[in-house]
């Protein structure tokens, strides 16, 4: 029998309503998690399709969205049918905790609802959460003002790990924290995911981040995955322009540079995605073919990429 | 009389009350500036490194002239400006802010918006409109753009707009708060680079506040570590990031994640044992959070002090952790 893949997504289209018309936000993804712990990190700019695509895997896509095609299974079941338990960490702490309810209470409802424990119960399981994201137990009667944007983050790994889910997915988690707290809250979530062997999906637009938190990575660009690699391999030889471009165009703190590489112009909109490859009005390598056919996916034992330079 | 140093301030202060629920009353302040120095030299780019809270932003405003000072000077060309501002000084200080969406006025049109500030000084708008063009030329935005309004421009067209704006009264001094941190990684560095390129023809002296070091790497003569209203070291960049002194600035360094995975990444970032900003000991104010913390931080605080040639720190044991 063959093993259940953490996840699974074939041929996924994603449509949102936007003004009376069905406009394709996601296009044709294919992507999976093989293994219990492995961290796959979705990269791309706004506009790009990777918070759709971590709704759609969680469930939560709003009711202006549609999956038009293709499907996304978590260990073999779909998401649609709501069996799944997949967890979602959202990047803004204080708009995702209620302002009206302690910290505990809102843990313990994972446990109240899921579980159907007793309150006692429940704030107990929510005191060893607490304990397991390195906050002091006495914070169960706290309040999410009370709180530093660095633990309250901490109170939403909590939340998300008291389901106990079969896959996390995480939404750029760390963006509105300072880079020290950055450092730790990230240290933490790795260590949860790794130690607790649950797979996750992290979403991103910071590189720098990606190089050291995930196994592999999936590059988005106008919806569609245009690199999908083992971290190793893409940050040593990047094979799509897009990527390239990226990776030069990040100011570094350890090195020094003279120049950083500008990809001109802005990434298109949904509804506006140019004929052939996507990304052929701003790479530096385009050429006839680029401008009029969609480019293949090649295969490589690292990944895939969607480039005709490669076909 | 053309002194090289553009800016300098003399432990300028800014401090806000906190009042009581009751009658009001003044119970403390917050610190958010507490005795700055800073000289940057013409031409210069000083790099201004903070977490939030730690007063950078604040001292950014005052030195835009947004605010006043509680206490200090603040000299530009040799003037004193900590309260007047002489009239041919006007437009010589100007500020961009980190978000584009909320700094352009959503009713007026791009042309209006850049050119506000020369309507103010009294120029006629027929010229005004002409170094509009020239401006956003400059930016990178061609005169399509004039009749449009912010909605139509995505995040980093505004940006270049903001900076547009900001340049047109021909500034001396540009303090660029967090201007690229709203922004996408390829737009972001478009405005790196244009910020570069302007600074080189216009001859401009930048205070650039951010909170990322590779930014302030890329950028930067000069950088300016700040800690609770407190600059905590300050030297060239290049001293920075090859010989850190202060615990912060190490702390700073070794949350980087360099974008490479071949490298260990591995920070220390030690846990604070106080957090309540209002509170402040005699000591050290990194006190709290100090991994190397001994008797003497508790009780007196380090001064600002030059251990080699132009790098500064403000910490009781630099030598003995170098």
């Amino acid at each position: 029998m063959d093993k259940l893949k953490p996840l699974e997504i074939r041929n996924l289209t994603i449509h949102y309503m936007v003004r009376g018309k069905w406009v394709e936000v996601v296009s044709n993804v294919d992507l999976d998690i093989e293994e219990k712990g492995e961290i796959l990190a979705v990269v791309g700019e706004s506009g790009c399709g990777k918070t759709t695509l971590g709704l759609a895997i969680a469930g939560l896509l709003p009711p202006n969205a549609r999956i038009a095609n293709g499907s996304i299974k978590v260990f073999g079941k779909d998401v649609k049918s709501s069996s799944t338990k997949v967890a979602m960490i959202f990047q803004d702490a204080l708009t995702s905790l209620n302002p009206l309810l302690t910290i505990g209470e809102q843990i313990a409802e994972v446990y109240i609802h899921h579980f159907s424990m007793s309150k006692r119960e429940a704030l107990e399981e929510a005191m060893k959460r607490l304990a397991e994201v390195g906050l002091p137990t006495t914070y169960v009667d706290k309040y999410p003002h009370e709180l530093s944007g660095g633990q309250r983050q901490r109170v939403l790994i909590a939340i998300a790990i008291a389901l106990n889910p079969e896959l996390i997915v995480a939404d750029e988690p760390t963006t509105a924290l300072d880079v020290t707290t950055q450092a730790k809250v990230l240290k933490l979530l790795r260590n949860i995911v790794k130690n607790k062997g649950i797979p996750m999906v992290y979403v991103t637009h910071d590189l720098s981040l990606v190089a050291h938190i995930a196994d592999k990575v999936v590059v988005m660009y106008a919806g569609q995955v245009v690199e999908y690699r083992d971290k190793y391999s893409l940050f040593k030889e990047p094979l799509h322009p897009y990527t390239q471009s990226l990776l030069n165009s990040l100011p570094r703190a350890d090195l020094d540079l003279t120049e950083l590489q500008i990809i001109k112009g802005e990434p298109p909109l949904p509804g506006s995605f140019p004929q052939g490859c996507r990304f052929n009005p701003r790479c530096s390598k385009v050429f006839a073919k680029c401008l009029s056919e969609e480019p293949p996916i090649k295969f490589f034992s690292s990944g895939f990429v969607r480039c005709h330079l490669y076909a | 009389m053309h002194s090289d140093i553009l800016v300098k301030t003399v432990n300028l202060k800014k401090y806000y009350e906190v009042r009581s629920k009751f009658l009001k009353r003044v119970i403390g302040y917050v610190k958010a500036v507490d005795g700055v120095d800073l000289e940057i030299k013409r031409g210069e780019t000083l790099g201004l490194v903070g977490e939030s809270g730690s007063g950078k932003s604040t001292l950014g405003l005052v030195l835009a002239k947004l605010i006043k000072p509680s206490d200090g000077n603040y000299f530009f060309n040799s003037v004193d400006v900590t309260y007047g501002f002489p009239k041919n000084f006007r437009g010589k200080i100007r500020i961009v802010f980190q978000d584009p969406y909320s700094a352009l006025n959503p009713r007026l049109k791009i042309v209006d918006s850049v050119i506000e500030p020369l309507i103010v000084q009294g120029i006629d708008k027929k010229k005004a409109r002409e170094k509009a063009i020239e401006y956003l030329k400059l930016v990178g935005l061609n005169e399509d753009y004039l009749e449009n309004y912010p909605h139509m421009l995505s995040g980093g067209q505004k940006q270049r707009v903001v900076i547009a704006r900001a340049l047109i009264t021909e500034p001396e001094f540009l303090i660029l708060d967090e201007p690229t941190s709203m922004l996408d990684v390829s737009t972001q560095a478009q405005i790196i680079e244009l910020l570069k390129k302007i600074k080189n023809e216009k001859n401009l002296t930048y205070l650039f506040i951010t909170h990322n070091l590779a930014v302030a790497r890329y950028l930067s003569d000069t950088i300016a570590i700040m800690f609770s209203g407190q600059i905590v070291e300050i030297a060239d960049k290049k001293t920075i990031f090859s010989n850190p002194l202060h615990p912060y600035t190490k702390t700073l360094l070794s949350a980087y994640p360099p974008p490479d995975p071949s490298t260990t990444w591995n920070p220390e970032i030690p846990e604070d044992i106080n957090n309540n900003t209002l509170t402040y000991n005699q000591g050290c104010r990194y006190a709290s959070r100090c991994p190397l913390r001994r008797e003497l931080c508790l009780k007196t605080s380090p001064k600002l002090v030059e251990v080699e040639n132009n790098h500064k720190v403000r910490c009781h044991l630099y030598k003995d952790i170098t």
